[in-house]
């Protein structure tokens, strides 16, 4: 009997041929599931809870504390580890990366002795307000990878049609009669002056959908019209646009943006990174579609008319796949590096949050707690190199097919 | 060759053009009104609880000295319903409510009536010799009325004014009258009803030339007119030089040990592939690449400085640089200073360095004319020396010039860290200071010198390899 196919895992690259690959991939998921379920294994509310005759499930409704107030007088100071319960299945860290336990003492050592019992022991100690740092370095694995990926994702909805527009139109495919060009200035200009007209929005909205449409009539018959074309710059455009951007110094332009508009959350963070980090993903698109481009296949498909569009989205930008995997690995590894970088430095996210950059922030001004130098920077780095180890084989598994198919 | 030097040389003073344009205007969205910080540096006899007629004045005085009260660019854009100098209004915050009005009325003219109104009532209010006992309270109703960009809240208030001021027999009945007409003209604004559309359908494009703010702040930056920081209202320059100077100290030191020592390991890691040694020279360099700067700067305060360990070097900052009186003296507290964030700013570009060094030398090494070099009996050391090297750092020049730009943004938190009084760390403090005077000449500063870099790079590349014609793919 022929033995099956190895698992799913061995699609992973690295996974069969490295032992590097597979630890790297193992702390990737690890880190996933942790930040996944990160709520569940890290909370001071209980799974479920027994008062009275009658359970509760306060970490599963998900109810504030004020609303869970109501359904219990002893849930009104919600002191979880204090009050007495029937019964109480809590989670495996019993503290949240917001529970303020200055009771305890802050700064309280791991290897020291604590005063608590086992179960409520702070396994990696706690940090200046007596928080929780095991909880913390849960939630840190959350705020990386949602960081991390949302930023790439967003810096590669906007990359990879640019940079593969901009190589595959170059400055001159794209051809356009000079009386197309005046037309649609003449309608930007047209729309442009809806925008300022003293009338409601609604007729705005309406006078710009008719006047497009009228453009676009009008466009249409002109057709007929015999002028010279002339080759639309789109690769200069686009390249210019990440030059541009990647002459500000990094980490410089992304604090004033979150100083600026003083907009705290991961949202605006992931914003801000995607903004720096497109260009690289335009770039490396770039590249790739000017390879791919100058294949047989893709001048048969140009001789049998075969609209652009169809021949960029189907033989195109599938076929720059791997590469653009490579740049997202590293792409969401300085990602990470960034949040971090900013949460050390203080700047982006909102106080009551946690990660690993602000954890090990706090070790600038206490520095005989070791645990808060230790612990998260070992979390940012084993991270970043898992993600470096995995897109390093990619690379090397990508190059090395690619000489061997030319060849 | 020296043309497209010259193409190049344009093509960077065009973007830091384009570089200039986006942070003046990122310099305009900062929070708070710009003329009052710069109102209570130059005339510390003003605050918000001033009496606003005369804060008025000095205030603009102050756009007018400043040249804040010019318009933004060279030209300027606004809607045909607008009356013609809406955008000399001053101060900002009535230009705002003005133009909020304006947006919702659709009617310029009978919004700046309602302006004119409520500045005649601050006139009568605000004066001194004035015998109507509650005045100041009037003085500063019309003061935030000004400001108040709704007009229903406006209307509101105005009403709830005059009923109070008709019970109250000492008041002049005209005044009352002042009140009955605001109340009116809000009424027909809150109306709606356009009497625009006999204005102007197509925007108002003015042409400001150079009496615009963006061309006086970059002019200023390019002939150095003193800059005031708004923490202590002494001229900014000498301070960002110093930053520059310690910034540009701290970064060639690590771009220097980086390329040498990065250059070093990767020829002799690319010569010996395979060797044991290098294997684990391979896993640390890797190690050392993905390893935050950050977090070693971290580690090495924590032991190596703190005592909690070892206490080899100072903390931070620069010790008694300043105060030590030989030559000789100076630069050993520098040395000892600087070898910790050095190191930390060194380590990542070292590692990517030699990691690319060695890549370029094994591609070399498998060239064929490195094997008719053999075939002719050439000694390997030759080869590698007048051919494989050379060849090899090509590729690396670009990779150099590249980490640059990286170079200064990491040496933004190991200021920080480390104390260090440079470009980075002003520009942290600055920021956290609110002292945006400061903050955008150090960031057009940051990116010249990242454009620069980047030219240099090309330069040196085309200097390097005669074959490159255009570097464009």
């Amino acid at each position: 009997m022929k033995k099956r196919a190895a698992s799913y895992f061995s699609y992973l690259p690295g996974w069969n041929s490295h032992l590097s690959g597979r630890i790297a991939w193992l702390f990737i998921f690890l880190i996933s599931f942790v930040a996944l379920f990160g709520p569940f294994i890290a909370n001071e509310k209980p799974y479920m809870c027994k008062i009275e005759g009658r359970t509760y499930y306060p970490l599963f409704t998900g109810m504030s504390e004020a609303e869970l107030s109501t359904l219990h007088p002893a849930f009104s100071p919600v002191d979880w580890r204090s009050t007495s319960f029937e019964t109480i299945w809590r989670a495996p860290i019993p503290y949240s990366h917001t529970t303020i336990d200055l009771a305890s003492g802050s700064h309280l050592s791991p290897v020291g002795s604590q005063p608590l019992s086992l179960r409520f022991r702070h396994w990696l100690g706690t940090d200046a307000l007596g928080r929780d740092v095991t909880a913390g370095m849960i939630r840190g694995c959350r705020v990386s990878l949602l960081i991390g990926l949302g930023s790439m994702l967003l810096a590669l909805l906007v990359g990879v049609p640019l940079g593969s527009a901009a190589a595959y139109w170059g400055n001159r495919k794209w051809r356009a009669s000079w009386i197309e060009i005046i037309e649609v200035s003449i309608l930007l200009f047209l729309l442009f002056c809806v925008w300022w007209l003293p009338v409601s929005g609604i007729t705005k909205f309406l006078g710009s959908f008719l006047l497009i449409i009228a453009g676009a009539l009008i466009m249409y018959l002109s057709k007929k019209i015999k002028t010279k074309k002339t080759g639309i710059p789109l690769d200069t455009i686009v390249m210019s646009l990440v030059s541009i951007i990647d002459s500000f110094p990094g980490l410089f332009i992304v604090l004033i943006l979150l100083v600026i508009f003083s907009l705290k959350g991961l949202l605006t963070v992931m914003i801000a990174i995607a903004v720096l980090r497109w260009p690289v993903m335009a770039r490396y698109m770039r590249a790739e579609v000017f390879k791919l481009k100058e294949n047989n296949y893709i001048k048969a498909a140009q001789l049998l008319n075969i609209p652009d569009l169809h021949i960029l989205m189907r033989h195109l930008i599938p076929y720059a796949f791997g590469p653009v995997m490579i740049t997202f690995i590293f792409g969401v590894s300085s990602a990470i590096l960034a949040e971090s970088a900013l949460s050390f430095l203080g700047i982006g996210l909102p106080p009551e949050e946690m990660n690993w950059g602000r954890l090990l922030s706090q070790a600038r001004n206490h520095f005989d707690a070791w645990w808060l130098v230790v612990f998260p920077g070992c979390a940012i780095f084993f991270t970043l190199l898992s993600l470096y180890t995995i897109g390093n084989i990619l690379q090397k598994e990508i190059e090395g097919g690619r000489i061997t198919s030319n060849e | 060759m020296i043309l497209s030097l010259l193409r190049k040389c344009i093509n960077a003073i065009l973007l830091l053009w384009v570089i200039s344009i986006i942070a003046f205007w990122l310099s305009k969205l900062t929070p708070g009104d710009e003329v009052m910080e710069y109102l209570t540096i130059d005339d510390p006899r003003y605050n918000i609880n001033s009496n606003p007629l005369e804060l008025r004045k000095a205030y603009e005085l102050i756009a007018h000295r400043r040249g804040l009260d010019l318009p933004l660019f060279y030209w300027s854009v606004s809607p045909g319903y607008y009356p013609q100098d809406v955008n000399h209004i001053l101060p900002l915050d009535d230009r705002k409510s003005l133009k909020t009005w304006i947006d919702d009325s659709k009617n310029g003219k009978l919004s700046l009536h309602l302006r004119q109104q409520l500045k005649a009532g601050l006139n009568t209010f605000c004066v001194n010799n004035n015998s109507i006992h509650s005045k100041d309270f009037l003085c500063q109703q019309f003061n935030s009325a000004l400001k108040t960009e709704d007009l229903n809240v406006l209307r509101k208030n105005m009403v709830e004014l005059k009923g109070t001021l008709i019970k109250d027999s000492t008041f002049n009945r005209e005044s009352i009258n002042q009140f009955s007409a605001i109340v009116l003209i809000c009424d027909t604004l809150l109306l709606k009803k356009s009497t625009a559309m006999t204005s102007s359908l197509f925007p108002l494009i003015e042409w400001n030339g150079t009496h615009s703010q963006y061309h006086q702040w970059m002019s200023g930056l390019l002939s150095q007119r003193p800059l005031t920081s708004l923490v202590d209202g002494l001229n900014a320059w000498g301070k960002i030089y110093d930053a520059l100077k310690w910034t540009l100290l701290l970064n060639g030191l690590a771009f220097l040990l980086a390329i040498l020592l990065g250059v070093g390991i990767g020829i002799w890691s690319g010569t010996h592939d395979g060797h044991p040694a290098e294997r684990i020279l391979n896993w640390i360099l890797f190690a050392l690449f993905a390893l935050p700067s950050f977090w070693l700067g971290t580690l090495f305060i924590y032991a190596l400085t703190s005592g909690e360990w070892l206490s080899l070097f100072p903390s931070g900052g620069l010790g008694p640089y300043h105060s030590a009186g030989t030559m000789l003296e100076k630069w050993t507290i520098l040395f000892s200073h600087l070898i910790l964030p050095v190191t930390c700013l060194a380590l990542g570009a070292l590692a990517y360095v030699s990691r690319q060094m060695k890549q370029s030398i094994l591609h070399q090494s498998e060239q064929l004319y490195v094997k008719a070099l053999r075939a002719q009996g050439i000694s390997e050391r030759t080869i590698l020396r007048k051919h494989v090297i050379r060849n090899a750092l090509y590729p690396v020049i670009t990779i150099i010039g590249g980490s640059i730009p990286a170079l200064l943004s990491g040496s933004l938190i190991i200021e920080v860290i480390y104390s260090i009084p440079g470009m980075g760390r002003l520009m942290y403090n600055s920021l956290l200071a609110h002292d945006w005077p400061v903050v955008f000449p150090v960031l057009m500063l940051g990116a010249a010198i990242t454009v620069f870099s980047y030219l240099l790079t090309d330069i040196v590349y085309k200097w390097a390899d005669p074959r490159v014609k255009t570097l464009q793919s």
